[in-house]
């Protein structure tokens, strides 16, 4: 009877370490293609001597610190969650033309609230993919209330009509963030996307209990 | 002087090829583009000799806007990425600027542009007459003289004065031979020399008295003329 629990006790513990495993996994696929370009745009404002040059650095150091270190632990502040994604959309902003508006808000107590990280990224990721456009315009709005112990999160794009043949790895981000939310937050996420009116809409809620 | 322009979606990314432009005497950089329709509208009315482009853009891939220009300048493609230069490999681009690049790397590509740019100037000056085989001889071909080129199953006919002449050949072996500036295809069958054009409409063209119509997958000849025509 012992020997049966111990066996059980193992088959739970390899159960939860292949959960850990998968969740860190699926956590490190953050685009390197906006890293790539944000070092790009840091050149082209030094070349340029652009006054913003010291704080797009600083905003890209910080998101890294982020991303490297702050996100290994399982939750994170609901605030420095914030703080990185409006360091996101900063850099987002020096590559892009006029042609495209972007809002940020925020609402709700930020303060004393923990999440895991990186979970809206994707979100924000795909936006600026398919929502930018040189020739028309376009807008992306994003949203992230904070109320009682839950998250509302939600992206707004205009959808462009692109001719851009290029593959690439969208979906992956996506799909990984849907499989974290079933293994963190089961039954406690509402996860909707839709589309009306050329715009992309995805609501995300989240139960912090 | 190159007149070149650069099509970019990243303002940033053209202010740094509009500083570097500047330090380059033989480098004239008329404009630059976020806005690829904006830049192919320009390109159908001003003449070019090297396009700065970038292949990751959002509207539209800089690889695809190259193969979609009816008149084609020399290209210079810009990425940030290994994997998408090796798209452009597939259109003849004079280089690929892996971004960010330096000055110096951006320098080389463009005293490449000036070298093949110069290279093609020198070759349209020397063909002037080219030879085609007729009747087991070399007979030598004025191209001032021709008057329009019609494929025959496998023979070209040569309109030439006094009589036209026979050649074994394809149209697009041809074609390949003719100086592009001065020459060009309109139709499944014919070859015409644009300078010898008197009366063109959508559907066919006058030329040396014969009519001779324009192919449907030839329709972009069309633009091509009026452009020609508006410039003279």
């Amino acid at each position: 009877m012992q020997e049966w629990k111990k066996i059980e006790d193992n088959k739970e513990q390899i159960e939860r370490e292949k959960i850990n495993t998968e969740l860190s996994f699926l956590k490190s696929q953050i685009n390197p293609h906006f890293f790539f370009n944000t070092l790009n745009n840091i050149y082209s404002l030094a070349i340029t001597e652009s006054k913003d040059t010291a704080s797009a650095v600083m905003k890209l150091s910080s998101i890294m610190r982020y991303v490297l270190t702050d996100t290994q632990n399982n939750k994170v502040p609901l605030q420095s969650e914030v703080d990185f994604i409006t360091n996101y959309i900063d850099l987002q902003l020096v590559r892009l033309t006029d042609k495209v508006k972007v809002d940020f808000l925020t609402g709700g107590v930020l303060e004393n609230k923990q999440i895991a990280p990186l979970l809206f990224i994707p979100f924000i990721e795909n936006a600026f993919k398919y929502g930018i456009s040189t020739k028309d315009e376009s807008a992306i709005e994003i949203k992230l209330v904070a109320k009682n112990e839950a998250v509302h999160f939600s992206v707004i794009n205009t959808i462009v009509k692109s001719g851009n043949i290029i593959k690439d790895t969208t979906g992956i981000g996506i799909n990984n963030v849907k499989r974290r939310l079933e293994l963190l937050y089961q039954h406690k996420h509402k996860l909707t996307t839709a589309e009306n009116n050329n715009q992309f809409i995805v609501h995300l809620d989240i139960d912090l209990t | 002087m190159m007149k070149c322009i650069a099509v970019d979606d990243e303002p940033l990314a053209l202010q740094v090829i509009t500083k570097y432009c500047e330090k380059i005497s033989f480098l004239q950089l008329e404009k630059v583009f976020t806005n690829t329709d904006e830049a192919k509208e320009y390109l159908q009315h001003n003449a070019v000799d090297l396009i700065f482009l970038d292949i990751q853009m959002p509207d539209i891939n800089g690889v695809q806007f190259y193969k979609n220009l009816t008149v084609k300048p020399q290209v210079i493609f810009t990425t940030a990425f290994k994997d998408y230069a090796v798209e452009g490999f597939n259109v003849d681009a004079i280089d690929y600027l892996l971004k960010p690049f330096e000055y110096d790397r951006f320098l080389k590509a463009t005293y490449k542009a000036k070298e093949y740019l110069e290279f093609l100037s020198s070759q349209e000056l020397q063909l002037n007459s080219l030879y085609v085989k007729v009747n087991y001889e070399m007979m030598k071909i004025n191209l001032k003289d021709i008057e329009l080129i019609e494929a025959l199953d496998d023979y070209i006919k040569i309109y030439i004065k006094p009589t036209p002449v026979l050649t074994l050949m394809t149209l697009k072996s041809m074609l390949d031979k003719l100086p592009p500036k001065e020459f060009a295809r309109i139709h499944r069958s014919y070859i015409v020399p644009l300078s010898k054009i008197e009366k063109f409409s959508k559907n066919k063209v006058t030329v040396a008295g014969k009519e001779v119509p324009i192919g449907s997958s030839y329709s972009d000849v069309y633009e091509r003329l009026i452009n020609i025509s508006g410039h003279m």
